[in-house]
């Protein structure tokens, strides 16, 4: 062993570089401003990468390989565009409308926000800016800072959603006011007309209206968002119980309920209220299918809605099985949609099962699906159990 | 094994580099694996390397000399690496560091085919 610098068996020739040594101290520093770029850049949070003229990637820190998963050797050469595909308004951008391209070609400074989808976590929100620096008319490289700016997105979109809220319970409570008298002006003229039947058609038409539109208002103050306050421990039987109370009048005269007891092992946290009214959206839906098919099949079709709870991990669970019309295929992916229904035999505004979701999905953190079985539907509910500490 | 002993010992097609970054020696038929015929000592070790890495290769290699703290030091790992006709072949790449009394690094890389 040595600590010569080896030689022997080399083929050398000279003993200097090219370049000549004394070259070597401005190399030296060239290196160590690089060494300290290298350091800085790997130590920033923020993913940053550096692309050649085509958009290939020449270097980029491990924030970067970490955001898409892949290590950096594995991607040097390769099309940005390739490892980072992104979406505005959720269309896919092509290879030009990419921002390494747009910012390649412009040579402008750019910053825009785009979303990124990988295939194994959720969508981010990604802010990227850079420009690009033209060494020649053939040679250009950009230069690119991501951030992720998912959180302030969503921070940004609740507070647009409150005032939103805001406006449209202050606008209801105004227009409920005069809706009120309107209502009962046109009760006391149609009490008091004797004239035509065509005017009787119009008053009973305008208070059909009326009811519609204070129906719509009854949907839209379910959206006020719960406060916590309004979250307390109870348990999933007793939100059921009070949901097939609150949906009586749909389900006594055309099904059988059967509903599970309160065995205290379904605690769930949140607003037993609002969540007894979305319970007794599925209650009145079911009851309607089944309703629907005693119609088709006659008074001898003994209509069934079963009710049962389960707990899962870190779930409680909850079933609603009926033996009504179903859903048809097509329909599964809609119900949940508002002004959606089937129901052209009622005044149904498909409302119901669209705020049960807002209330259970959205409110509550819980999940809510429709299964078509045979011979009935199935409405999963799952809402997170509640763990003392 | 040593540096010197695996620079001297290797049978695989090496070629050693500076801390600068220039190559100061080849073995076994590094250069003839490569294609060419000039001389590779005295130039950059970029030579080799395609177009689109020698940024990460500089910062990388300009960070390691800086630091001692390796990337790609001593296990096997596939690299872009360019012939003398420009073309771009993958090769299995085994490099090694010393540094020596003097303070400066030497750096080897033992190549093979995939």
């Amino acid at each position: 062993m040595t600590d010569s610098p080896p030689d022997a068996g080399v083929v050398r020739r000279g003993k200097r570089p090219r370049s000549g040594i004394d070259q070597s101290d401005l190399i030296r520093s060239l290196r160590s401003t690089l060494a300290k770029m290298e350091l800085a850049l790997s130590q920033l949070e923020d993913p940053i990468i550096f692309v050649d003229t085509h958009g290939r990637i020449e270097w980029c820190n491990e924030p970067f390989c970490q955001l898409i998963g892949r290590p950096r050797i594995s991607i040097l050469g390769v099309r940005l565009a390739d490892v980072f595909p992104l979406r505005r308004d959720g269309e896919l951008l092509t290879e030009d409308e990419h921002p390494a391209a747009v910012a390649l070609a412009s040579g402008e400074p750019l910053v825009d926000v785009l979303e990124y989808a990988p295939e194994t976590s959720s969508p981010r929100q990604i802010r990227i800016s850079g420009r690009s620096v033209a060494h020649s008319a053939e040679r250009k490289q950009g230069a690119f800072v991501l951030r992720d700016v998912t959180a302030q997105g969503r921070e940004l979109r609740q507070a647009r959603l409150a005032t939103l809220g805001a406006l449209t319970s202050g606008m209801i409570h105004q227009i409920r006011s005069p809706l009120g008298f309107v209502r009962s002006n046109i009760e006391y003229l149609q009490a008091n007309w004797a004239g035509s039947s065509d005017m009787e058609e119009v008053f009973s038409e305008s208070l059909f209206g009326l009811d519609r539109i204070e129906s719509l208002f009854k949907t839209a103050t379910a959206f006020d968002q719960p406060t916590l306050d309004q979250f307390v421990e109870f348990d999933l039987a007793d939100a059921i119980r009070a949901a097939a109370r609150m949906a009586k009048g749909h389900w006594d005269t055309v099904a059988e309920v059967q509903i599970p007891p309160n065995r205290g092992d379904a605690p769930v946290i949140g607003d037993p209220s609002a969540i007894a009214q979305a319970f007794a959206a599925l209650f009145t839906n079911a009851a309607w299918a089944v309703g629907a098919r005693r119609k088709r099949e006659g008074s001898e079709f003994r209509g069934r809605i079963e009710v049962s709870i389960a707990q899962l991990d870190g779930w409680s669970e909850m079933v609603v099985e009926d033996n009504g019309i179903g859903i048809a295929p097509e329909h599964v992916d809609r119900i949940f949609d508002p002004f959606f229904t089937t129901q052209s035999d009622t005044d149904a505004l498909g409302q119901g099962l669209f705020v049960a979701k807002s209330i259970l999905v959205d409110q509550h953190g819980g999940m809510l699906r429709a299964e078509p079985r045979q011979g009935g539907a199935r409405l999963v509910v799952r809402l997170p159990s509640y763990e003392p500490f | 094994m040593t540096f010197d002993e695996i620079a001297e010992q290797t049978e695989h097609p090496s070629v050693e580099v500076d801390e600068n970054g220039f190559i100061t020696g080849v073995r076994n038929g590094f250069q003839e694996m490569l294609g060419w015929q000039d001389s590779l000592i005295g130039r950059p070790l970029s030579a080799i390397i395609p177009a689109h890495m020698h940024d990460a290769h500089h910062m990388g290699f300009s960070r390691f000399v800086a630091t001692g703290q390796p990337h790609l030091l001593e296990s096997d790992v596939r690299l872009p690496t360019s012939k003398a006709s420009s073309e771009v072949v993958e090769l299995v790449h085994h490099i090694a560091a010393k540094r020596f009394e003097n303070g400066e690094w030497r750096f080897i890389s033992m190549v093979r085919e995939i």
